[in-house]
């Protein structure tokens, strides 16, 4: 008899702390779900100027980018002659980017290309291979 | 029959722990406080997200990412600090989440945290001092000085002035955030 309502007894423990982690791994899963919902997924590039540009050939190269279909943003450092934009990689290209704008105008300026050496130089910020980031990834995902 | 009950009352106290524990959260009296960076950014006011059709985004952080976006273009045009930022500019395969959005998305969650806001955890990095360490990090091509880590601070006003984020007050409380990381990103 004793050792029946012992084996209740810990079923009983058993199921109540299965049930009580359960929870709090809702609960911790709920209180900690990131709410950040950004689906983008832009590319930047950049293209530099070898010549000197006045403010109506910056307004200009701005605008042209900024028509393809794809670019939804751009920058240009007038100091250094530099544009820089971003645009949906699965709408465009950054090579047809290029393409198009030197097709319409005829300015020195070249695409900034980064290669696999300076790639290794990149920011810490994303270093997708370290395990700290795959493992919050993971826990992301799992969260989301 | 003594030892059941013993049981079922351990079970009971345990239970009524994990409740209490949650329930305190819920008890305490706020207390009237300044607002934080976040709250003066709009906060948790939830407003359509302009960069991804039908979704809402909480007013704050829209102001921090755009922000954050514009700071990434300046940076990413800025050929003294390009050498720190390599991975920006490089294609990735289709699928891959570019250098860009991950380093969007990383800043962001950052800066909302560090001005106050509630709903957002930060995934980036362990450690600021060890990620900014070549010697622990590989990725981390060359130190930071003071003059690189002087420019990013330059970028960040840069790219905040460009969404129209240029009162002194929130642009100090911005640099104070940036200054708290100085001593652990500088290394040189």
């Amino acid at each position: 008899m004793k050792r029946k309502i012992l084996k209740r007894g810990l079923y009983f423990i058993g199921i109540s702390a299965a049930l009580l982690v359960g929870t709090l791994v809702i609960h911790v899963a709920m209180v900690t779900k990131s709410k950040n919902d950004d689906k983008r997924n832009r590319q930047l590039a950049r293209i530099d100027f070898t010549e000197q540009l006045d403010s109506m050939d910056i307004r200009k190269i701005k605008n042209s980018v900024l028509s393809m279909e794809g670019v939804d943003a751009a920058y240009f450092n007038v100091d250094d002659n530099i544009l820089v934009y971003s645009y949906d990689p699965v709408l465009i290209h950054s090579d047809l980017v290029y393409y198009n704008l030197m097709k319409e105008n005829t300015y020195k300026a070249e695409r900034f290309i980064v290669d696999a050496k300076q790639l290794k130089n990149g920011c810490p910020v994303i270093d997708k291979s370290s395990f700290s980031y795959q493992f919050a990834s993971a826990v992301q995902k799992i969260m989301n | 029959m003594k030892k059941t009950n013993i049981i079922l009352f351990g079970v009971l106290l345990v239970s009524s722990i994990f409740i209490s524990a949650c329930a305190d959260e819920k008890e305490t009296t706020p207390t009237p406080t300044t607002p934080t960076l976040y709250e003066k950014l709009g906060g948790t006011t939830m407003v359509a997200d302009p960069a991804n059709s039908g979704q809402m985004i909480e007013q704050g952080r829209l102001g921090l990412r755009s922000v954050v976006d514009s700071t990434i273009f300046v940076i990413a045009g800025d050929n003294e600090l390009q050498p720190y930022f390599q991975v920006l500019l490089a294609e990735v395969g289709s699928g891959n989440v570019t250098g860009f959005t991950a380093l969007s998305k990383n800043l962001t969650d950052f800066f909302c945290v560090a001005t106050g806001a509630k709903n957002f955890t930060y995934n980036g990095i362990a450690s600021m001092v060890a990620a900014h360490d070549p010697a622990q990090n590989n990725r981390m091509g060359l130190k930071a000085d003071n003059a690189a880590y002087n420019k990013f601070v330059a970028d960040v006003v840069a790219g905040a002035a460009q969404n129209g984020v240029t009162d002194p007050a929130i642009i100090s409380e911005l640099g104070a955030v940036l200054e708290s990381l100085r001593t652990t990103i500088v290394q040189r």
